[in-house]
C-alpha cells in the first residue's frame, strides 16, 4: 500500500491540508516545530483508513475537528501496489461520530461502499491488515519503540499466520458440524437397515416368481394351442377315413386295370409288328385256321389292331397315373392321420405331466403350501385313456375306429381344458405373490436407497472430518514453520539494516521465540542483552526490528510496495545517528519503499524525495 | 512417483503473501508427511486446496468491486 494523495479540511489545526505528488519510492520528510501539525498528517492518514488515530479513540475522536468548526473531512487515495487505486473518505461531526464513510475503487466508481462495516471489511481484504497490525508496524507513533507481544495477532499477521487461527477454528467448527450430522444420521441408518433386514428380502425370489409365472403362461398357451388343434381335428379323422379307403379302392382298381391294359397293349403291339413285318411267316402259321377265321383275323389286323394297341397303351398310362394319384392321396391322408395321432400323443403327454416339473422347487413348495395339496394339478385317471396307446398306433393307417378317435379327442380336450383352468388359478396365485413381492421389493428399495444416501452423507462427513484434521495439522505445522521463518527473516533483515543505522557497530541480532533481543557487538565481539546497550542504540535497533517486522507483514499480506510512517523516530538520536539512519532508510527494504519520517528538523546534507514543512502559524498546508 | 510431484499444480510464484508462504511450506511438508504410515495424498491435496481457498482474499476483493 502506498499513499497517493491526502486531503483534509478542518482536521486538527488544519483548515485545509493537501499533499499531492507524493513519490511512490523514497523518503518523505515532515518537518516543523512543536505544534506545527506534523503528527496531524499521520493522524489524518490513520483516521482516513480506520476512523481513529493512535492517540484518540472513538470517545475522544471529536478532538480532531479543528476549533470553531463542526465537521472534519479527510480523503486519502492509496494504491494497493498492484495497479489499483482506492479512494477513502471520512467525515466526522462535532458529536464525535463519523457521519460519512466511503470507499471506492478508481475505475469502478459505481460501486461505493458506504458503511463502517463494509469499508472495514473491504480494507482488511485489500490491505491484509487491520488497525492493530497497522499501528504496530507501518505507523510508528511518537512513543516508545517496542516490539508487539509475541503471541499478539499483530505478530501472527506479520508472520503470515494471522488468518490461521480463524481458519483453524473454522475447521474445528466444521468438524463439530459434521460430527453432529453423523450423530444425527447414524440412528436413521440403523433404523432403516433394521427394517430392511427384518423384511428378509431375497433378491432372487421375485425373478423366480416372474419366471414361474411366465412358464405357466407359456404352458397355458401351449395347452390352449393343443386344445385348439384337437378341437379343429375332432371330425377330421372321421371325414378322412372315408376318403382314405375310397382312394385305396381306386388305387387297387386302377392298378389291376393298368396291368390288364399293359398285357393287351403288349399283345396288340406284338401282333401288329408281326402282321406288319413278319406277315408271310404269320400267314404260314394261320394256314392251319379255316378260311372264315382267317378272313376275320385279317380284317381285325388290318382295321382294329393298331387302334386297339394305341388305346390300350393310352388306357394303361391313364390307369397308371390315376393309381399314382390315389397312392399320393393315401399318403397325404396317412400323414394327416399321423398328425392326429401325434396331437393325441402330445395332448396325452401334457395331461399326464405335472407342471411342478417346469417350476423351481421353491416356487412349487410355496404354491403347495398355499393350496395345501400334494400336487398342483389333478391328473385324470389312467383308465380314462387306456386305449389311447392302441389308437395312436392304429390311427396313422386308419385302422382305428373314427368314433373312438373322436371320443378320445373329446376326452383329451376336456381334460386339458380342465387342467388349463387349474394352471390359470396357479398363475393368478403367482401374480398375487409377484405383486406382493414387488411391493415388498419397492419398500426395500426405498429403504435401501435411504440407507445408501444417508451412508453416503456419513462417508462424506467422515472424509471431510479427515481432510479437516489434516488441514488443522497442516496449519499447526505451517504456523510453527512460519514463526521460525519469521524470526529468522527478522534477524536477517535487521542484520542487514542494523550496520547501516549504527554505522557498523552492531551487525547481528538474535531474536528468541518470545521476541527478546540480543545484539552482536562487533566492538565487543559478543552478544549483548538488549538492556546492556545505550537507549539511543536501543531505539536504533528497535527501529531496525520494527522495519523488518513491517517488511514481513507487507510480504505476508501480499503488499509488494508499502509505505511506513515514522513519527519522531530520531527523538533520542544524536545528529550523527540521525544522519546515518536517514541516509540508510531508502535502501533498508525493497518492500518498504515509501518512508515518511517526522522530525523537528533534518540534516541539510541528506537528500530526500519530498520535504514537507509544517507551518507554525498557518492553518493551511498545500504541498 | 515422488510425493512432491503430487503438488505440481501448486504454483508458488503465482500467489502472494501468506498464501505463498503456506504454499512453499506445503511443498516441503509433503516430503516429510509422505513418509508417514497411512499417508493419503488425495486427502492431503484436498486439505492444501481447502486452506489455500480460505487464505485467498484476492477473489473476495474482486467480488466487492464486481463492476470492474
Amino acid at each position: 500500500m502506498l499513499i497517493k494523495s491526502l486531503k483534509a479540511e478542518n482536521f486538527r489545526k488544519y483548515s485545509k491540508l493537501e499533499i499531492d505528488d507524493i513519490p511512490q519510492n523514497g523518503v518523505i520528510t515532515v518537518a516543523g516545530l512543536n505544534e506545527s501539525g506534523k503528527t496531524s498528517i499521520g493522524e489524518a492518514i490513520c483516521f482516513a483508513l480506520y476512523g481513529r488515530t493512535f492517540a484518540l479513540d472513538e470517545k475522544n475522536l471529536h478532538k480532531i475537528i479543528a476549533w470553531g468548526t463542526d465537521i472534519a473531512d479527510v480523503t486519502l487515495i492509496f494504491s494497493d501496489g498492484e495497479g489499483d487505486n482506492y479512494i477513502i473518505n471520512r467525515t466526522i461531526a462535532r458529536e464525535g461520530k463519523v457521519i460519512t464513510v466511503s470507499l471506492t475503487k478508481e475505475g469502478s466508481k459505481d460501486v461505493v461502499l458506504d458503511t463502517e462495516e463494509t469499508v472495514s471489511s473491504a480494507l482488511v481484504k485489500i490491505l491484509g491488515f487491520d488497525y492493530d497490525a497497522f499501528a504496530n508496524s507501518f505507523y510508528l507513533a511518537q512513543r516508545e519503540l517496542t516490539t508487539p507481544e509475541p503471541q499478539s495477532d499483530t505478530i501472527k499477521k506479520m508472520a503470515g499466520i494471522g488468518d490461521y487461527a480463524r481458519i483453524h477454528d473454522e475447521f474445528l467448527a466444521n468438524n463439530k458440524e459434521k460430527q453432529e450430522t453423523i450423530a444425527e444420521l447414524s440412528p436413521e441408518i440403523s433404523k432403516n437397515q433394521s427394517q430392511l433386514d427384518a423384511m428378509k428380502i431375497d433378491e432372487t425370489w421375485l425373478p423366480e416368481l416372474i419366471d414361474a409365472e411366465q412358464t405357466l403362461g407359456s404352458e397355458q398357451k401351449l395347452r390352449e394351442s393343443i386344445v385348439g388343434n384337437l378341437d379343429d381335428n375332432v371330425d377330421s379323422y372321421e371325414n378322412k377315413i372315408g376318403q382314405y379307403f375310397g382312394a385305396k379302392k381306386r388305387r387297387g382298381f386302377f392298378g389291376f386295370l393298368s396291368i390288364i391294359l399293359l398285357i393287351v397293349s403288349v399283345v396288340s403291339w406284338l401282333f401288329w409288328v408281326g402282321t406288319k413285318y413278319f406277315s408271310e411267316r404269320l400267314q404260314g402259321m394261320m394256314n392251319s385256321l379255316d378260311e372264315s377265321n382267317t378272313s376275320l383275323l385279317n380284317s381285325f389286323s388290318e382295321n382294329w389292331l393298331l387302334p386297339v394297341a394305341v388305346v390300350s397303351v393310352l388306357g394303361f398310362l391313364i390307369s397308371l397315373l390315376v393309381k399314382i394319384r390315389e397312392k399320393t392321396t393315401m399318403q397325404l391322408l396317412r400323414d394327416e392321420a399321423k398328425n392326429t395321432a401325434e396331437m393325441i400323443q402330445e395332448g396325452h403327454t401334457h395331461i399326464i405331466s405335472q407342471v411342478d416339473a417346469l417350476l423351481p422347487e421353491r416356487v412349487v413348495q410355496a404354491m403347495q403350501a398355499r393350496s395345501s395339496s400334494e400336487t398342483l394339478m389333478v391328473i385324470p385317471p389312467r383308465e380314462q385313456f387306456a386305449n389311447l396307446r392302441q389308437l395312436i398306433e392304429d390311427a396313422p393307417s386308419y385302422q382305428a375306429k373314427p368314433e373312438e378317435i373322436t371320443a378320445a379327442i373329446t376326452r383329451l380336450s376336456a381334460a386339458i381344458k380342465k387342467q388349463g383352468g387349474e394352471i390359470e388359478d396357479l398363475g393368478k396365485g403367482l401374480i398375487e405373490d409377484i405383486n406382493q413381492e414387488k411391493i415388498r421389493s419397492d419398500e426395500a428399495g426405498v429403504l435401501r436407497s435411504t440407507v445408501k444416501k444417508l451412508s453416503g452423507l456419513v462417508s462424506k462427513c467422515k472424509r471431510q472430518i479427515e481432510v479437516n484434521d489434516i488441514s488443522v495439522g497442516l496449519l499447526q505445522r505451517a504456523a510453527t514453520s512460519s514463526i521460525a521463518l519469521f524470526n529468522k527473516n527478522i534477524a536477517d533483515i535487521s542484520a542487514n539494516t542494523l550496520p547501516k543505522f549504527t554505522e557498523g557497530r552492531y551487525s547481528e541480532v538474535n531474536i528468541a521465540e518470545d521476541l527478546s533481543v540480543k545484539v552482536y557487538s562487533d566492538d565487543k565481539k559478543g552478544y549483548m542483552d538488549f538492556d546492556e546497550i545505550s537507549s539511543g542504540t536501543q531505539r536504533q535497533i528497535m527501529l531496525a526490528l520494527r522495519m523488518a517486522m513491517s517488511e514481513e507483514l507487507a510480504i505476508n499480506t501480499g503488499n509488494k510496495e508499502q509505505f511506513i510512517f515514522l513519527d519522531e523516530p530520531f527523538a533520542f538520536f544524536d545528529q550523527e545517528r540521525t544522519q546515518s539512519t536517514l541516509k540508510a532508510l531508502p535502501d533498508v527494504s525493497k518492500v518498504i519503499t515509501q518512508v515518511w519520517v517526522v522530525a523537528q528538523e533534518f540534516p541539510a546534507n541528506v537528500k530526500v524525495d519530498k520535504a514537507i514543512i509544517c507551518p507554525l502559524e498557518s492553518a493551511e498546508l498545500l504541498v | 512417483m515422488a510425493a512432491e510431484l503430487e503438488l505440481r499444480w501448486l504454483k508458488t510464484e503465482s500467489v502472494e503473501g501468506a498464501l505463498r508462504r503456506f504454499a512453499e511450506f506445503c511443498k516441503e511438508d509433503i516430503r516429510e508427511q509422505s513418509q508417514q504410515e497411512g499417508f493419503d495424498v488425495d486427502k492431503y491435496q484436498e486439505a492444501v486446496k481447502l486452506v489455500l481457498q480460505k487464505l485467498d482474499k484476492k477473489d473476495s476483493v474482486k467480488e466487492i468491486f464486481h463492476a470492474d
